[in-house]
């Protein structure tokens, strides 16, 4: 049985660091790489709703005043709004993210 | 003021899309670019007001001077997918006009190009942007052009330069027929330094073509007063160039076939049979086809001559050739009239580029060469062109010759006499869009994607 020594007790105690730094790097690196995806699907994403949004505008301007599909088509387009408040707080977010992962970075050095 | 032309940058198709369809309902005149690359390329065809650009993670600063660089007098407006202070102030300080974040509405897009609008010096404040016309040769055996309808034709003649066989050009009056047939002759290293001559069947009266071609003895009839050699003999060696082929009388056309089939023949008048060694090129601008179907064309001829046929396109379709043709016309003509005029004002090659050329090549070089004359301080704009190219638009309708092969499928068919109804319509409605549209029992998108697609728009909606 190995007795233990102060030697011992220190090397454990720097070995039990050394994992929790690792673990927070591994932690550090995922949400950085999130933060890289979420900024590009969101960048991606602002297309399809910019396009629906257009398409949209473009058909109401061919529909009667008072027809059943304007309303639809109007219900959409506050739908769509709604998605790109979303994504805009979630773009706001990242990117706040993104910079104090980068702050952490630079006071870590 | 006019309607800004804009240049639409966006990788994404649908965006693409939804965007032109607004800007072309606001009255805007829209190009679409899939690439960088490709707005630089369209940036270098065509002058444009206004350029949208979506950056989209890209470099923008270098985007912004790349543009400034090609188009230095467009107005870029910036979209980005978020808001990056630091790529915002790169975009400004490179020459952009506005940096807008998305989502954006349609209204912000609008405002921000009427004011990107407002923001371009006039005409008279700014130099004229002009071409310079520059010394370099983009000749292939004295044809001009290098767009890639024409490359066909120069790697076409390359093939069969040194083939014996007869040549039949197709295309409309003015594409150039004469030309090609004198690159044959020039590419053919047996024949280049021998005789090219040519003979407008059309242009002589039946008898004379005869004697023409073969030639004739003393007294062979009443005006013979000496021998005269005929065409056939004067290109032994050579090249003989038979322009309008389809106005051969029938019996000329059996004359012909014997020569094409043994190359020899007899003057008028005499027994004696001449063999010759000559090169046949034929041309025409008429339907042979067609011309066989009525029986004022021989089949066999037909099918003789239709060895190797060249269609030459016609103006209109390879507009990309249009300022290589005129600043080939402006070095010869200006030559040729002791001018020094050295430029050409980018807004006289977008009305020259524009115009649909109903007259073709032979058109176009009787345009430069009136303004080359009319010219004055050695720099063509548009008051030297007449005032029927810049204003009025000439676009014809082109339909597709469903006897040819090139035709491939149905669609492809249906595609010219879908353009001829559509424009007949909107010419009924004077161009008014809705109008057209309920008319044709189709919702306005479909139809400006029709237009779109047949290139109707710019030249109408400007």
């Amino acid at each position: 049985m190995i007795e233990s020594t102060p030697q011992l007790n220190g090397l454990t105690n720097h070995n039990g660091k050394l994992r929790k730094n690792k673990k927070e790097s591994i932690r550090f690196r995922s949400v950085a790489s999130m933060c890289k995806t979420a900024t590009a699907i969101i960048s991606q994403l602002y297309n399809p709703i910019d396009t629906s949004n257009r398409f949209i505008n473009l058909a109401l301007q061919s529909l009667e005043e008072d027809s059943q599909s304007r309303q639809f088509l109007i219900d959409s387009k506050h739908e769509i709004r709604r998605a790109s408040i979303l994504l805009k707080r979630l773009i706001i977010f990242t990117k706040e993210m993104e910079e104090q992962l980068q702050r952490i970075s630079q006071d870590s050095k | 003021m006019s309607k800004a032309r804009i240049l639409v940058l966006n990788e994404d198709r649908l965006a693409q899309k939804s965007l032109y369809e607004m800007l072309c309902r606001y009255g805007y005149s829209v190009e679409i670019a899939n690439t960088k690359e490709e707005s630089l390329t369209l940036l270098d065809a065509n002058s444009f007001q206004i350029v949208l650009a979506d950056i989209n993670g890209g470099n923008c600063a270098k985007l912004c001077r790349t543009i400034r660089e090609k188009s230095p007098t467009a107005q870029l407006i910036v979209l980005a997918s978020y808001a990056n202070i630091e790529c915002a102030v790169k975009c400004i300080k490179d020459g952009a006009f506005d940096y807008l974040v998305r989502p954006v509405e349609d209204e912000k897009i609008i405002s921000t190009i009427e004011r990107a609008h407002l923001n371009i010096p006039p005409a008279a404040e700014r130099p004229i942007p002009t071409k310079k016309i520059s010394k370099r040769k983009d000749l292939f055996h004295g044809l001009v052009g290098n767009g890639s309808k024409v490359n066909g034709i120069y790697s076409l003649i390359e093939r069969i330069s040194n083939a014996k066989t007869t040549i039949l050009l197709r295309g409309e009056s003015g594409t150039g027929k004469r030309m090609v047939a004198r690159a044959i002759h020039q590419a053919d290293k047996r024949r280049k330094d021998k005789p090219f001559i040519e003979l407008a069947c059309g242009a002589l009266a039946k008898g004379i073509v005869e004697s023409e071609l073969f030639g004739h003895t003393k007294g062979s009839f009443t005006d013979a007063i000496s021998d005269r050699k005929g065409r056939f003999e004067l290109a032994h060696g050579g090249t003989l160039l038979l322009d309008d082929i389809d106005a051969l009388s029938l019996d000329l056309q059996v004359k012909l076939l014997r020569v094409l089939q043994h190359k020899e023949f007899e003057r008028l008048g005499d027994y004696k049979t001449i063999k010759v060694d000559v090169r046949i090129v034929v041309a025409t601008n008429h339907d042979l086809e067609q011309a066989v179907a009525e029986k004022r064309f021989r089949e066999d001829l037909y099918y003789r001559l239709n060895v190797i046929s060249i269609t030459i396109p016609p103006l209109r379709e390879r507009k990309e050739d249009i300022p290589t043709l005129v600043e080939h016309f402006v070095k010869m003509y200006a030559g040729e009239n002791l001018k020094k005029v050295r430029e050409v004002s980018e807004e006289a090659l977008q009305i020259l580029t524009d115009y649909n050329w109903p007259g073709n090549i032979r058109e176009l070089e009787n345009i430069i060469e009136r303004a080359i004359i009319l010219d004055t301080d050695g720099v063509i704009t548009r008051e030297d062109l007449p005032e029927i190219i810049s204003s009025v638009s000439t676009f014809r309708p082109t339909l597709p010759d469903i006897n040819k092969e090139s035709v491939a499928s149905l669609k492809a068919a249906l595609q010219g006499p879908e353009k001829g109804y559509i424009l007949k319509v909107l010419k009924e409605v004077g161009w008014n869009k809705k109008k057209a549209a309920k008319k044709l029992g189709v919702n306005r998108t479909t139809l400006y994607n029709k237009l779109r697609k047949y290139n109707l728009l710019s030249s109408h909606d400007q």
